[in-house]
């Protein structure tokens, strides 16, 4: 079902996302959402039937190449950028998962 | 307006007969980025180096007649695309440092080609944006009224080519991020067919949608910068194994026959008046050459922006849930836990629009609503894409306006995102159809801003709109016209 404006879940989508917004954040966006989905509310509403048979949406067709071991980048240079690697070979540092 | 372009042809043909060197070419280029970027904001990063290093590489060519069909040519690359050693922040917090140990496919192709990337454009975040003032780096300004935006997402690269800085730039365009800024500048805009292109390299925003397109000064050149980049690549199983052909030598001003079909339904309200005038005048122009102008009926394109932003935002979702702060990007340290962690680092690395794109995407995919919203717009995206290809076989083009409005002021749309959104109301359908599209310069408005004609033509048969827009382009010659603002006061 189309949400409307005032009952858009914002909270509850922005965790989905991984997104802490702050009560300002969430309050603009619940009514611009809310907004933008009333307008396109009208691609729920209207019966398109059912795709039209012929090739796939973006018209390509995959292309495959050998199956076989190549060149790719270093450990290091895969990691290079990692915000907190540093002393660590081939890891990255993360904030606890598991409790005590 | 005053000034002539200097094109890429012609900065080509100038090193192989010896008129300059390749270092001249780059060092005027580089003037030019000083005098005028400060006040234009169209550069991100400019690898002054490394440019200068390329160039004195082909001077030290034996035979110059050998060098490749960009040679000595400096072109600037859209901030989304990867370059090797040169930071890449695709407009954003989250990728401010952030250095790619590749380039992307289409940088290495130009590159081969023998063009010298002197730098990186501005755009608006992940490239989801009309206007490129979703940037974190501050917004581009138009050259010909540094009041108005230059249209986005690939602004910088419009805004560069359109000052002169270079005569040609990479963009990518996901729902008309090459065309509209190209329209908006007053350059030559080319979305090519979904597949002619490698991704491989270009920042994901929708994948389905995204494609590497040039802008440049000329139709001409434009062509010579897309023969380079297209093409198969073992690095995008979307790359089609289409052959590439020599679309400049195709390049005959010959219309004679060609049908062009107009969705007047289109057109009948929402678009400025001194655009559909422009767009109609282009028209006469082309049937004056011995073009054949008929009416058309595109189904469903009246769904277009919001299927678009449906579907665009669904993707977006999915491909910028690997911002985690982990690997890459911004990272906010949390001792409150790993969750926590990629709440604050995403929250504080993305921008406005960003947010509210994945907020919507997330929401259209998530449990409840996926069939009402998503699967909709899928259904709807075939539809839309059937229907320009019907439209396609009674014409070999689809003529529309690139934008119902010539270059916009700065902040007007920005506090609007649904204002923002139907900015793009003409060049989404081609976008969902995954069909290649151009913009080229018709016209200017009383108030000198630029104005662009969009041709919409069938899957990879880029060759009939280059040489319909290159007719055009030969009768008119907008092209030649360069802004004489402040802002470039200095360029060469």
């Amino acid at each position: 079902m189309p949400a409307e404006r005032e009952d858009f879940p914002v909270v509850r989508v922005a965790a989905l996302a991984r997104l802490r917004l702050s009560p300002a954040e969430s309050a603009l966006y619940q009514e611009q959402l809310g907004r933008i989905l009333s307008f396109f509310g009208q691609v729920a509403a209207v019966d398109v039937g059912a795709p039209p048979a012929g090739p796939a949406i973006t018209g390509a067709s995959a292309t495959e190449r050998p199956d076989a071991v190549c060149p790719s980048l270093s450990s290091e240079a895969a990691l290079a950028n990692a915000p907190d690697a540093a002393g660590l070979p081939r890891l990255v540092r993360v904030p606890k998962v598991l409790g005590p | 307006m005053s000034g002539e372009r200097e094109t890429a042809v012609a900065q080509r043909a100038a090193f192989v007969d010896g008129a300059t060197t390749a270092t001249a070419t780059c060092e005027a280029a580089l003037a030019r980025i000083a005098a005028c970027n400060r006040e234009l904001g169209a550069m991100l990063a400019v690898d002054e180096a490394t440019a200068l290093r390329r160039a004195a590489a082909l001077d030290a060519l034996p035979d110059r007649s050998l060098a490749g069909p960009l040679a000595a040519v400096p072109v600037a690359v859209k901030d989304n695309i990867c370059t090797a050693g040169l930071t890449t922040t695709a407009g954003s917090r989250a990728l401010a440092h952030f250095v790619p140990p590749y380039s992307a496919t289409a940088v290495d192709r130009l590159e081969r080609a023998g063009a010298i990337v002197v730098g990186k454009t501005n755009c608006d975040e992940f490239a989801m944006g009309s206007s490129s003032e979703h940037s974190a780096f501050g917004p581009v300004r138009n050259p010909w009224d540094a009041s108005r935006t230059p249209g986005g997402s690939s602004g910088g690269s419009a805004a560069a080519v359109a000052a002169g800085l270079v005569p040609a730039a990479l963009g990518s365009d996901t729902g008309g991020s090459v065309r509209q800024p190209a329209a908006l500048c007053g350059c030559v805009g080319v979305r090519p067919t979904y597949g002619r292109v490698s991704r491989h390299g270009l920042i994901a925003f929708a994948s389905s949608l995204d494609q590497i397109g040039p802008l440049a000064a000329t139709v001409r050149d434009a062509a010579a910068v897309l023969r380079a980049i297209a093409g198969p690549d073992a690095s995008d199983a979307t790359a089609a194994a289409a052959a590439v052909p020599d679309w400049e030598s195709a390049l005959d001003g010959d219309v004679r026959g060609c049908r062009i079909g107009v969705p007047s339904h289109l057109l009948a309200s929402g678009v400025d008046r001194e655009v559909a005038s422009a767009v109609m005048g282009a028209l006469e122009v082309l049937a004056s050459r011995g073009a054949e102008i008929r009416e058309i009926t595109l189904a469903h394109a009246d769904l277009a922006v919001p299927v678009y932003y449906l579907i665009a935002t669904a993707e977006a979702s999915s491909n910028l849930a690997r911002y985690d702060g982990v690997r890459y990007g911004y990272r906010v340290g949390a001792e409150d836990g790993l969750r926590a962690m990629y709440e604050r680092s995403r929250a504080d690395g993305f921008g406005a629009e960003v947010k509210r794109r994945l907020i919507l995407g997330t929401f259209v995919l998530s449990a409840g609503y996926y069939d009402a919203y998503y699967l909709k717009a899928q259904q709807a995206r075939a539809h839309i894409r059937a229907g320009f290809l019907s439209a396609l076989t009674g014409a070999d083009l689809v003529a529309l306006p690139t934008s119902p409005t010539p270059a916009f002021p700065l902040g007007e749309r920005v506090q609007d995102p649904m204002a923002m959104y139907l900015s793009d109301v003409f060049t989404v359908g081609a976008s969902l159809a995954g069909v290649p599209a151009i913009s080229v310069p018709c016209g200017f408005t009383a108030g000198g801003l630029p104005i662009g004609l969009q041709l919409i033509g069938r899957p990879f048969d880029e060759a009939t709109l280059l040489r319909v827009a290159d007719a055009y382009e030969r009768d008119t010659g907008f092209w030649r016209d360069r802004p004489s603002g402040p802002r470039c006061r200095g360029g060469a």
